[in-house]
């Protein structure tokens, strides 16, 4: 018996291509109880969205689950099996970076939460016409009736992205998943969004995987994350231990390269060279060609444990690994 | 500063071509940016900071001239380029360069390293011993010379970066207009490339027009700052001075917005909500852009549109609300 | 600084002709199709060598024989003679000659007319390009039968006429095809930094922008190419194209035809042969199509891996 929402153990995806077998995902674990807001963060490449992908039975060709599960309250969920398609969709949503490209352009914005709610919950026609205003006004949209009967062209970045989040809240999943929701959208319009996240986190109670590259948005928003790398999670920890003392080395070259808004630094620390390909990953640490900190001992494979209140997959776990590094 | 700038635009404004015009239609143009004028001296970074549809793209391709200018005036190395043509304006191409955003499509997937970084070279008939300069190049920008003779495909995102910026060194320019070069990076090439950038400007005494939205690279790499809304600058002023006493209350709601990385320090600020989102530059509105979003607007916002006036000598805002 | 090669898979895994054949094979009804085109090119080829008749020779004597496998078949004529004796297999091998080099001279002038017109308009832009398109446009509206007929009443009917014809009716789909990739490629972020260099425009063009045309292009024209062999058959049956004494499959099947009921072979020898390379071309061009494309072409090889996988299963199962 466990209070987790969502369990993933040791999860591997590989995808098949002409090079070769590329294995995006090498034996991922992580879970979220219910309201809590998780962020993964890794950069392109990393399997953050694959991670994602995943979850939401959206692997297709060229890519496959290798290995591992996925367990939603306990329960095996697999896209395959009788009753994942009642969890996928209800349960757990998704909202994607670009609300374009998944909104339909020729169906009124109406209509497209309507017929999610319909399918999922069986309302009737008015029924679910009158639950779409209610998310709309939920979300932050004025004049939900007169919105409801226009099309996604007519409405602006921002705007899209609350639809596409009304109908992600519209069967009042429990997990919703939002991968780079504002990767597409402006600053100002990006806070906006955020503000709308961390509401509906406290009016509705949702658990929110945030999968993103900006620092920023998780320092504001989670209350965990998971950093990625190569395919694999290299630390995960509470967001203040993460941003205040990070142990895995990626992750403090990680904030360091970041630059901030409230400090100007004269340099950035910069972490050299490139993530590996993951065609033929290296068995041991993925990141020691660019870790200041490795040495011989770190080729050996590496794995989370426990470390501090978090998890670490390094052996020099806890060292400053860029204090001589500008 | 007292040296006569590499690039002076005054009372710049383009418009937009919505249809090019058929057999029966009319041309129908949008006015996308209108009186930008700014100043940008040798060795310099101006940042040009904008969320999308200020215009701030608009004026990094007019200064290169790849588009019509409607009014104003662009005075480039003391020479007034607004309307040069033809072969004036190929010789130009050599003075001024660009890094472009998306190091993904900016290469030609089908030439050689080589041959990209080599391009401008043969094109201004430089051709000899381009070799040697070629492979110069890239070790200035942190590839290795046997770079030259792979293609682009084989190359990260960062290292393709590079090779853009080997490919706007070539030809030795003055000034490189950067339209977004570090956006499309990931957080920790990110880096990599803005430090190569500075290096750049250092060692050649380059002047950077830096195209960004990102608020906070550009803080770190510019001198001074212009923020765009809607067309039109609204701030400009030394980045210091931008970042710790932001005068116009669109830069305020605008830096207000960036997450910070700190837990801590995020979760405590306050932001300043503008709300709604920008303007349609197709149906603008009457007095100042920014009005209906300003938490200070009065009957003067929404008749008069305010000019771009030094509130200190080196601190220009545009706002009836705010003094010095 | 690293330099080491990147998650971007390289093609290095199956470069070359070798894995090119290898990647066909994969395929085997595309592979199949090319045997077969090749076959016929051969043939057209060394029709002198391979025919065992002069395909315009008559023999009064040997007037409608059946095929060898009919009753009164012979092996002289392995599938059989026409109204004036002279041999059917023959008169396909030759008419290959007539029926590919108009298609492959068609294709070739449509192309490049198409190709122009197409560059022309997608470069330029604004009202030259708003123009030829409305020229391609007319055109294509225009009745093809209806021009061909006006152009042979001019001209006078014959292969070379047919050839002007046919890429009179066919160079609209290749302007349109190309006007709208080099608009989109015109965009792209290299070829404005190309322009942003200095290149001229004749640089631009042929050195970033026409690479990108090749591969649409000969897949187009390849599946074009099966619509002038239909269009020279469909105009030779009418009698405007190929005139006898000389050969080509559409005007056999046209001949063929008052003969239906007496002497089948006729028609359908020379219409399996149309057929076939129609069908041939069609599945090769589908599979050249894919390959051209990236994507598509990676999940076909991910396709064929997890076919591979569910077979090694079930046999371990079994």
């Amino acid at each position: 018996m466990n209070s987790f929402l969502l369990q993933i153990n040791n999860l591997e995806v590989n995808f098949d291509t002409r090079a070769g077998t590329v294995q995006a995902l090498r034996g991922v674990s992580l879970s979220i109880a219910p309201g809590e807001t998780l962020a993964i963060v890794g950069e392109s490449g990393s399997g953050k969205s694959v991670t994602a992908q995943a979850i939401m039975g959206l692997i297709d060709v060229p890519g496959r689950i290798s290995g591992g599960d996925i367990l939603w309250e306990g329960q095996p969920l697999t896209a395959a099996k009788v009753g994942a398609r009642h969890i996928l969709g209800k349960e757990v949503t998704m909202v994607f970076q670009n609300p374009m490209t998944s909104l339909n352009p020729l169906m009124t914005v109406g209509a497209q939460i309507s017929e999610v709610i319909e399918l999922h919950l069986g309302f009737s026609r008015q029924a679910a016409r009158k639950r779409a205003v209610e998310l709309l006004s939920l979300v932050g949209i004025s004049g939900p009736e007169r919105r409801l009967n226009q099309y996604p062209h007519e409405l602006s970045g921002g705007m899209r992205q609350r639809v596409m989040i009304a109908m992600g809240i519209a069967c009042e999943p429990k997990l919703l998943i939002a991968d780079e929701p504002t990767t597409a959208l402006d600053v100002t319009i990006q806070a906006q969004i955020l503000e709308l996240l961390a509401e509906l986190r406290e009016t509705i109670g949702l658990a929110i995987i945030l999968i993103t590259h900006d620092l920023g948005i998780v320092a504001g928003l989670c209350d965990r994350v998971a950093v990625m790398y190569a395919g694999q999670i290299v630390e995960t920890g509470s967001v203040y231990d993460i941003f205040e003392s990070p142990s895995h080395p990626y992750t403090q070259g990680l904030i360091r390269s970041t630059p901030q808004l409230d400090v100007k630094d004269e340099r950035l620390v910069s972490i050299s060279g490139t993530p590996p390909g993951l065609l033929d990953p290296p068995s041991g640490c993925a990141f020691l060609p660019r870790c200041p900190a490795g040495d011989g001992g770190c080729d050996k494979p590496q794995s989370l444990k426990a470390f501090g209140a978090g998890a670490v997959a390094c052996c020099k776990a806890g060292i400053d690994a860029w204090k001589e590094a500008v | 500063m007292m040296q006569a700038p590499i690039l002076s635009v005054s009372g710049l404004a383009i418009d937009y071509e919505l249809s090019s015009g058929g057999l029966f239609r009319k041309r129908r143009t949008l006015n996308a940016v209108n009186d930008v004028s700014f100043d940008l001296f040798p060795g310099e970074t101006l940042g040009l900071v904008g969320e999308s549809g200020s215009g701030k793209t608009t004026v990094g391709r007019a200064v290169l001239r790849r588009l019509g200018v409607a009014q104003g005036k662009i005075i480039f190395d003391g020479k007034d380029i607004t309307h040069l043509r033809g072969e004036e304006l190929r010789r130009l191409r050599s003075r001024m360069q660009i890094v472009l955003q998306d190091p993904y499509t900016s290469l030609n997937p089908r030439m050689k390293v080589r041959d990209i970084v080599a391009e401008p070279l043969r094109v201004h008939g430089l051709a000899e011993g381009s070799e040697m300069v070629v492979a110069e190049l890239l070790e200035r920008v942190g590839l290795s010379r046997d770079a030259a003779d792979r293609y682009p495909h084989s190359f990260s995102g960062g290292q393709r970066q590079r090779i853009g910026i080997a490919r706007a060194l070539a030809l030795k320019p003055s000034l490189i207009v950067a339209d977004e070069p570090v956006s499309a990076l990931d957080v920790s090439v990110r880096a990599q490339v803005v430090n190569l950038l500075q290096d750049l400007q250092r060692d050649f005494g380059l002047s950077y027009l830096f195209i960004a939205h990102d608020l906070a690279v550009v803080r770190h790499i510019s001198h001074r700052v212009a923020i765009m809304y809607a067309g039109r600058i609204v701030e400009i002023a030394p980045s210091e001075e931008i970042y710790n006493r932001p005068i116009h209350p669109y830069t305020e709601s605008l830096l207000s917005a960036v997450p910070v990385a700190n837990p801590k320090i995020q979760r405590a600020r306050q932001r300043i909500i503008a709300p709604g989102e920008s303007v349609d530059i197709a149906d603008p509105p009457k007095g100042c852009r920014f009005h209906p979003r300003c938490a200070l607007a009065t009957q003067r916002c929404r008749e008069e549109e305010p000019p771009l006036l030094h509130k200190t000598p080196d601190h220009s805002a545009a706002c009836w609300n705010r003094p010095a | 600084m690293a330099t080491s090669s990147t998650h971007v898979p390289s093609a290095a895994a199956a470069s070359g002709l070798r894995g090119a054949i290898a990647e066909l094979w994969q395929d085997k009804a595309a592979a199949v199709g090319l045997v077969i085109i090749l076959l016929l090119i051969l043939m057209a080829v060394f029709a002198p060598l391979i025919a065992p008749y002069d395909p315009a020779a008559q023999a009064i004597t040997a007037r409608l024989k059946p095929p060898v496998w009919m009753a009164r078949g012979t092996w002289d004529h392995l599938l059989g003679t026409d109204n004036l004796g002279r041999d059917v297999l023959s008169r396909i091998i030759w008419g290959a000659r007539a029926t590919l080099t108009i298609g492959a001279v068609t294709c070739l002038l449509a192309a490049t007319l198409g190709t122009l017109v197409g560059l022309w308009a997608g470069f330029a832009g604004g009202r030259t390009d708003t123009l030829l398109m409305r020229i391609v446009d007319i055109q294509v509206s225009f009745p093809g039968i209806f021009l061909i007929l006006l152009v042979v009443a001019m001209l006078g009917p014959g292969i070379w006429t047919l050839v002007a014809v046919l890429s009179m009716t066919n160079w609209m789909v290749y302007a349109r095809l190309i006007r709208g990739i080099v608009s989109s490629t015109r965009q792209t972020p290299y070829v404005e930094a190309a322009e942003l260099i200095g290149c001229k425009p004749g640089r631009v063009i042929f050195r970033h922008i026409l690479p990108n045309l090749v591969s649409p292009l000969l897949t187009l024209a390849i599946l074009e190419f099966t619509n002038i062999v239909l269009a020279e058959a469909a105009v030779s049956f009418l009698g405007f194209g190929v005139q006898p004494p000389a050969t080509s499959w559409g005007l056999d099947v046209a001949s063929g035809r008052d003969y239906l009921f007496i002497a089948w072979w006729l028609v359908t020898f020379p219409g399996l042969t149309i057929v076939a390379t129609v069908l041939s071309i069609n599945l090769f061009a589908n599979w050249l199509r894919v390959t051209a494309d990236p994507e598509e072409r990676e999940r076909r090889f991910a396709r064929a891996e997890a076919a591979k996988r569910r077979r090694r299963t079930r046999g371990a199962n079994a």
